[in-house]
């Protein structure tokens, strides 16, 4: 390794590590409200309240930034170049300019990387969980083979059918919590079916089913729509924009590729000896598969969770920057960047561009770093 | 080799099916009324005295009364399928109280009763009721209905029978709500929407565009040839940039040029197409900056007329296809090249490589004659997955460049609700890229000899 690599890849460690120090403190570097004021005697931290108390400058420490992301001020505030006062009354420095309603861009670039590393990394920990348990449960079990009776076979069609029946009623009348309880009830009933049937009639036929096959059909679908056009048209299903649906589609999305490589990782250290000794040894399959298999299959994960981070960090900045499918209050890089475009303020294209751009190459500078590591370990 | 072929072909039907049907479960999940919307289209407003009348008709013409699907799986206290209700607020309040868990035998009672009582109050000449007919046509909560009903009685009306059997329907359908519930399987056989839809969609109807009246079929097929035309364009000049570079800097790879590049492409990777595209519309279009900088001509509008070739158009606008190309082209060299220099590497490791240099061969000859051909055919699938995702990418870039190809008006068409053109834009670009990518594995398995021979012996 050489050491100019190694330098890039500290580089972005240390890139990423401000970013996430941004969006944690966020609130206390760029805030309208100032962070702590001593007033006639009372101590009180106006950022964390919900109102915006008025208190006089003297006594309070404001924020690095005094603006907010949503802040307007159309008087003396609009269309400032980077490093202006405003021109109407007083007023803090605008670092890196305003827009056409007076918002700083300053401000909206750092809660933009909330949003962003928000929606990266919740989306790509849900993916990871999906994508990653459904691909080396599947490599798994059609190398070990899985077969099972009629009787189970007949219980696993009627719980999945009822559990699917339950879940989706229960969501319309009692919301999802309470749907997420049945669809838990039901798999125990389902487990314990499942391994009294197993004990108790040893002797009956067996048959063999295939979770590989079903899984690579459902991958092959995933990857004959085109990604963006789908994402597009589901954020159409949602009446109320939020943050919220973008991280639910971009897992339902996102989850194949997880499924894809862990499933063919997996297949690729089953012959391996200790996992051989492991099932000789009678270790149950949850063990084997979480002790002996995902530490194994790992390297190449991070590989894809650091791809998949800065992918989900790009389709974000994508379809804000097209103004779909997030509310019209809160403040993306995307939406900044469109804004920019539109008003030809070089300002609000090139900073949030920055932002986008750095994370993303560190990202994958980071990634290409585990991908070098593993192709010379092998 | 044929048989090969046509086992491909044959796998594509299943996934097409399924690009069907999810298409068609999404547009159904889409709120809004497509019978509403084709209305408007026509011109009527929901004010309009024949409204409802028109409403209905659109609704059994688009056959919207139908059910879904060919079964369905429903709680048993269901109607068998509320599609078929005309009224468009009796079907409101009946997916309503459903999800309310009332029994939908009762709700039917309730319903009629109240259309009984709305006719006789809009039949009462004395006008003094229009409020009250205004709050029964509007309210939907069972409990304020109740209430109001026990006012009602308080005067002396002429339809105060009509209010009181209006009341014990609804005392009764509260009475009796549903505490368990287990699921009923209803078939509804070939008459339902989604076999109507299939149908027509396999023909290559798809339906109507709900802003402009124009059939959808008609709409893509303008618009596609432009998005093909980019993707196209773009991955093969990426194609020929990178096969060269990628080549060089993976055999010459300890030299400053290899790694320069390298580096070069990686940061190129990492910029969004559409950062990269609105920095090249805001310093190289105008003179604001100066006019040395102003090289390509601002992306204008481009109106292609009903009858003007696509050639012509093309000819008129080729300056202003150069900064999305360029835009397309940029993301495209930094994947291709970094995998053709990645594949070199390993190449040029290989014990043939040495072989060849033993028996006196130029650097040159190697290069050309050994390590392209192997480099080549991976190439394959990656292009081919690169003119799929193209069509994809091609989105951002024709709504930035406005250019009227497929992205673009899947953008106006999402901002504008008209849901027929989005789901058909959605099925003919999945039908695209599935067709692209098993041509792209044909092709593979004729170029490879590996496989080719292997076929042709058994």
């Amino acid at each position: 390794m050489n050491t100019s690599a190694l330098l890039g890849v500290k580089l972005s460690v240390l890139v990423i590590l401000v970013y996430i120090l941004v969006a944690i403190f966020g609130p206390i570097i760029a805030n309208e409200k100032p962070l702590y004021c001593h007033v006639e005697g009372d101590v009180t931290f106006p950022f964390l309240e919900k109102t915006l108390t008025k208190a006089d400058d003297e006594s309070c420490v404001l924020a690095c930034i005094p603006y907010g992301p949503q802040t307007t001020n159309i008087n003396g505030h609009a269309s400032l170049s980077p490093g202006s006062y405003p021109t109407h009354g007083s007023g803090k420095i605008h670092w890196l300019g305003t827009d056409k309603l007076g918002r700083d861009t300053a401000a909206g670039l750092i809660h933009g990387t909330r949003i962003s590393l928000m929606i990266g990394v919740v989306s790509v920990i849900f993916t990871f969980f999906v994508g990653t348990s459904l691909g080396m449960a599947a490599a798994y079990y059609s190398v070990k083979g899985l077969k099972i009776n009629i009787l189970q076979y007949i219980t696993l069609i009627i719980a999945i059918t009822l559990g699917g029946f339950y879940f989706i009623f229960e969501w319309i009348y009692s919301g999802l919590i309470v749907a997420v309880w049945i669809a838990l009830l039901m798999l125990f009933i389902l487990g314990i079916l499942y391994f009294i049937f197993d004990k108790t009639f040893k002797k009956a036929p067996k048959y063999r089913i295939n979770p590989d096959q079903i899984l690579m059909k459902i991958i092959t679908w995933r990857k004959s729509f085109p990604g963006i056009f789908l994402l597009l048209a589901l954020t159409g299903v949602f009446v109320i924009p939020s943050v919220w649906n973008i991280i639910f589609i971009i897992t339902v999305l996102g989850w194949t590729e997880f499924a894809r490589h862990a499933r063919a990782e997996t297949l690729a250290i089953m012959e391996e000896n200790y996992i051989t000794t492991a099932r000789i040894l009678g270790f149950s399959d949850v063990r084997i598969l979480i002790s002996h298999v995902l530490p194994n299959i790992m390297p190449t994960l991070v590989v894809l969770i650091c791809f998949s981070v800065s992918g989900a960090i790009l389709a974000e900045s994508t379809i804000s920057f097209l103004g779909i499918g997030l509310p019209v209050e809160t403040v993306t890089w995307g939406k900044m960047m469109a804004s920019g475009r539109d008003m030809q303020q070089w300002w609000l294209v090139v900073f949030p561009g920055i932002a986008i751009m750095l994370i993303i190459m560190s990202l994958n500078t980071i990634a290409n770093h585990f991908l070098q590591k593993n192709r010379t370990n092998q | 080799m044929i048989q090969f072929f046509l086992k491909k072909l044959i796998f594509l039907i299943p996934t097409v099916l399924v690009v069907i049907i999810t298409a068609f479960f999404l547009s159904k999940l889409i709120p809004g009324d497509h019978a509403e919307s084709m209305l408007i289209l026509q011109g009527l407003q929901p004010e309009a005295s024949n409204y409802n009348r028109e409403f209905q008709k659109i609704y059994l013409k688009e056959g919207l009364d139908k059910p879904l699907f060919y079964f369905s799986v429903l709680p048993h206290f269901y109607h068998d399928n509320v599609h078929s209700i005309l009224d468009n607020q009796d079907r409101y309040l009946i997916q309503k109280w459903q999800s309310e868990k009332y029994h939908s035998k009762n709700i039917m009672e309730v319903l009629h009763a109240r259309q009984i009582l709305i006719s006789k109050i809009e039949k009462d000449t004395s006008k003094k009721f229009t409020h009250v007919l205004k709050n029964l046509q509007f309210e939907n909560d069972v409990k304020q209905l109740i209430r109001w009903c026990d006012t009602l009685q308080l005067y002396p009306t002429a339809f105060k029978d009509d209010v009181k059997n209006f009341k014990s329907a609804l005392s009764s359908m509260d009475a009796t709500r549903v505490t368990w519930y287990f699921p009923k399987f209803v078939w509804h056989g070939a008459e339902n929407q989604f076999h109507h839809w299939a149908i027509s969609v396999l023909k290559g109807d798809l339906g109507q565009s709900v802003k402009d009246g124009r059939q959808v079929s008609q709409k893509i097929n303008k618009a596609i040839r432009w998005t093909l035309l980019l993707a196209l364009l773009s991955t093969s000049i990426a194609l020929m940039i990178s096969i060269p570079t990628g080549l060089y800097s993976g055999y010459y790879s300890n030299t400053w040029i290899a790694k320069g590049t390298h580096f070069f492409w990686l940061v190129l990777y990492s910029i969004p197409v559409f950062w990269l595209a609105s920095l090249l519309i805001l310093y190289t279009t105008s003179d604001r900056y100066g006019s040395w900088l102003h090289i390509f001509p601002a992306p204008g509008i481009w109106y292609v007329p009903d009858d003007q070739s696509m050639w012509k158009t093309i000819i008129k606008n080729s300056q202003q296809l150069v900064l999305p190309v360029i835009c397309m082209v940029a993301n495209d060299i930094a994947q291709i090249s970094t995998i053709v220099r990645n594949n070199t590497q390993e190449q040029k490791s290989k014990t043939y490589i040495l072989m060849a240099r033993a028996k006196g061969l130029t650097e040159a000859s190697i290069l050309v004659k050994h390590i392209l051909p192997n480099v080549l055919l991976p190439l394959i699938t990656i292009a081919g997955g690169r003119l799929a995702s193209g069509l994809a990418g091609a989105l951002i870039i024709e709504v930035i460049f406005n250019i009227p190809g497929m992205g673009r008006l899947m953008y106006d068409s999402i901002l504008g609700s008209d849901w027929n053109v989005v789901f058909g834009i959605l099925i003919v670009l999945s039908v695209v890229t599935i067709l692209f990518l098993t041509i792209t594995e044909i092709l593979y398995a004729w170029a490879n000899p590996k496989i080719n021979q292997k076929m042709q012996v058994s």
